[in-house]
């Protein structure tokens, strides 16, 4: 292996190769083979594996980079703020409370417009207690300007880590990516997943050099210092038209992977089923995604005209491409784990609103399913967009 | 020790221009801090009356970089600075946290407990003015017995935290206490710090006309009585081993000290204040005091 610059090493990875491994390995090995120069992060279940995995590469020399081990998750990521205001790429793990106890960072990451990456494993809230899968956590924090991914499998959680980092440190991007993956179903089961070597990565994935701003004493800038109005909104524009311009980005990034190493999970958002004439979209995301597939090729033998929508990213949304897809449909189904309590699930709120900005009236049916990683199965999944579908006869 | 002559000469590090109030000790404190460690340093300043006095974007009176941060992460941001710096090789830059009491003492405490368990390589300045200043002045963990501010306006009940002992405890390669009326004693324990390797913590006491609510004039007059009067006690520990500074040493004799009244009778936090809360001021002075020349005497 041949590095032609100072990155941290990632040894061990010659080859292509394929391990059968968690979707919390899945999110240490890309972090790892994205050279990623600073980690810092606290444990919580279910996301914990992650970090003993990264402990495991760092102590036993295979991965180069400097692991803050923080009293606190408010800490971890604001360690990642001071790393990668320094310029380097920086990785944490959390769940649930412990991202929301880290929020005002998230936040101030991406209104400082820091590319770090986190893989973060959905998990409910309590009261009361519960280590299950829902995706509220991430999901609360939409509108922080992160940009959100949701995988379906562990292979999607690798390729999606390793995408975010080039999505994130796009000079006309520059926000952070939360790459989030379900409890349990996907951070404790292992599947395998196909890496590519070392060396092609580092040609995918070249080291960060910020071109925003950097704190260097040779180059001194405050930074996040007090703005007035008119300064202060012109940052926050900003942010809506690089997170608009991301949309563009991810394709091409997604593009790009699939075109270098053979993986393509969908871009932006991801259709089985579909085509021109579809009459019925489910639309869902995460794992439950994944087992839908099998409810839909079921429903077709039974001579249902359905497909299915897994909204892969949710920020920036794919508005124009869902008002595409749905121009001709006559109804849709909402499966999705996480409620904004008052109204619906958070992904048919977005949805409902991309396609009032088209002529699309399609009849909505919305499911939250799947609280607390309950099993959501494709023949129950099934069952429910029947059972839909019955009441229009 | 560094002299008066060697402090003048040192570059300008804060520039004009900045805001900070008439009489502000803080900036004068940060303008001694930098000249201490001079232009290789990148600053962390969370929420507190720097994040203000720096000056509004696009603009800055500080002359090295800042990161300005939330308020509970001066500490946690060095720490991810100084992990970057040391993974990409550079020994040489100094990483200063500089933040406010209230920042350190209360919403910063786990934060700073922590960076100071790991050891992580800064230079943590707590500047205190003994209040939340910046936002009208309310009680801090640092507040003084007595002391009123406007969430206790009847005056502060109870002890405040000692912050540099709470890090002492911490087994660190150095913690010291220092005044802004005292540059020389300042920049000299700065520069100290500045040639270790770890975590070095130093609390510096700065008097708050606007809180303490004393004429501007007066901020540096202000801080000496506290050294005097035995209230605030300079000392230093390298590798745990507590000694008294040159400037306090003779105050460890409390004939020597100038009575309490003398430093609190120009501050109208103390105006009216009942002799009770004066008294519980002057015991919980006697108990610090007792506190370090005991640890001194075990460090000998």
């Amino acid at each position: 292996m041949t590095v032609s610059d100072n990155r941290p090493k990632s040894l061990g990875h010659d080859e292509p190769k394929t391990f059968i491994i968690s979707g919390n390995h899945a999110a240490a090995y890309a972090a790892k083979m994205a050279r990623v120069e600073v980690v810092a992060a606290y444990p919580i279940t279910p996301s914990t594996g992650c970090i003993e995995k990264v402990s495991d590469f760092v102590d036993g020399g295979t991965m180069g980079a400097n692991y803050i081990k923080v009293e606190s998750e408010h800490s971890a990521a604001a360690a990642l703020i001071g790393a990668s205001a320094t310029g380097a790429r920086t990785f944490s793990s959390t769940s649930a409370h412990g991202l929301l106890y880290m929020a005002e960072l998230v936040w101030w990451a991406a209104l400082a417009r820091l590319p770090t990456v986190m893989s973060i494993v959905n998990r409910e809230l309590a009261p009361a207690w519960s280590i299950w899968a829902q995706t509220q956590d991430s999901m609360g924090l939409r509108d922080s300007g992160c940009l959100q991914y949701y995988c379906k499998n562990n292979q999607e959680v690798y390729d999606s880590v390793i995408m975010a980092y080039k999505i994130s440190e796009h000079e006309h991007v520059y926000m952070p990516s939360l790459v989030c993956q379900d409890a349990f179903i996907l951070s404790h089961t292992n599947a395998p997943v196909d890496m590519p070597a070392q060396k092609d990565l580092d040609d995918f994935l070249p080291a960060y050099e910020p071109k925003h701003f950097k704190l260097d004493p040779k180059d001194p800038v405050t930074h996040s210092s007090l703005a007035y109005p008119e300064h202060y909104r012109q940052k926050r524009m900003n942010i809506m038209e690089s997170t608009h311009r991301a949309k563009q980005i991810i394709k091409d990034v997604c593009a790009d992977y699939k075109k270098r190493f053979g993986k393509f999970h969908g871009d932006l958002l991801e259709t089985y089923g579909i085509d021109k004439k579809t009459k019925h979209i489910i639309i869902s995301h995460s794992s439950i995604a994944e087992e839908i597939e099998v409810s839909v090729d079921m429903l077709k033998n039974k001579g249902y005209d359905v497909g299915l929508i897994r909204v892969r990213v949710l920020r920036p949304f794919p508005d124009e491409e869902l008002r595409e897809l749905c121009k001709n449909i006559e109804t849709i189904h909402f499966i999705e784990r996480a409620p904004s309590y008052g109204f619906k699930g958070i992904i048919a709120i977005d949805t409902m609103a991309a396609l009032f900005e088209g002529d699309a009236r399609p009849k909505a049916f919305h499911h939250i399913e799947g609280l607390s990683g309950m099993d959501v199965t494709a023949e129950y999944a099934a069952d429910l967009i029947e059972k839909d579908l019955e009441t229009l006869k | 020790m560094v002299t008066t002559k060697e402090i003048l000469r040192l570059p300008e590090p804060i520039l004009a221009g900045h805001a900070a109030c008439a009489g502000c000790s803080s900036s004068l404190g940060l303008r001694y801090a930098l000249k201490a460690l001079g232009e290789d340093v990148i600053m962390s300043v969370p929420a507190c009356c720097t994040s203000v006095w720096q000056g509004p974007y696009p603009k800055s009176s500080i002359s090295v970089p800042v990161l300005n941060i939330a308020f509970a992460a001066a500490a946690s941001a060095a720490s991810g600075i100084s992990g970057a710096l040391q993974a990409k090789g550079n020994k040489d830059t100094t990483v200063l946290a500089w933040a406010g009491d209230g920042g350190s003492v209360d919403i910063g405490l786990a934060a700073i407990s922590g960076a100071a368990e790991r050891n992580d390589n800064m230079i943590y300045v707590c500047y205190s003015n003994e209040s939340y200043s910046n936002t009208g002045v309310q009680k801090s963990g640092a507040t003084p017995p007595g002391a009123r501010t406007t969430t206790t306006p009847l005056g502060r009940v109870g002890s405040p935290k000692d912050i540099s002992l709470i890090m002492w405890t911490h087994n660190l390669p150095y913690v010291a206490t220092a005044c802004t009326s005292y540059p020389r004693d300042f920049i000299t324990k700065l520069q100290k710090a500045q040639t270790m390797d770890g975590f070095k913590f130093i609390y510096l006491l700065a008097p708050c006309c606007v809180g303490w609510k004393f004429p501007a004039e007066k901020t540096i007059e202000i801080g000496k009585l506290a050294v005097e009067s035995g209230a605030h006690i300079l000392w230093e520990a390298v590798n745990g081993d507590i000694k008294l500074s040159n400037l306090s040493k003779k105050y460890e004799d409390p004939a020597k000290r100038k009575p309490l009244a003398e430093y609190l009778k120009d501050q109208g936090r103390y105006k009216g204040i009942g002799e009770d809360m004066i008294k519980a001021y002057q015991t919980y002075i006697d108990h610090q005091w007792s506190i370090i020349t005991s640890l001194a005497k075990i460090s000998q």
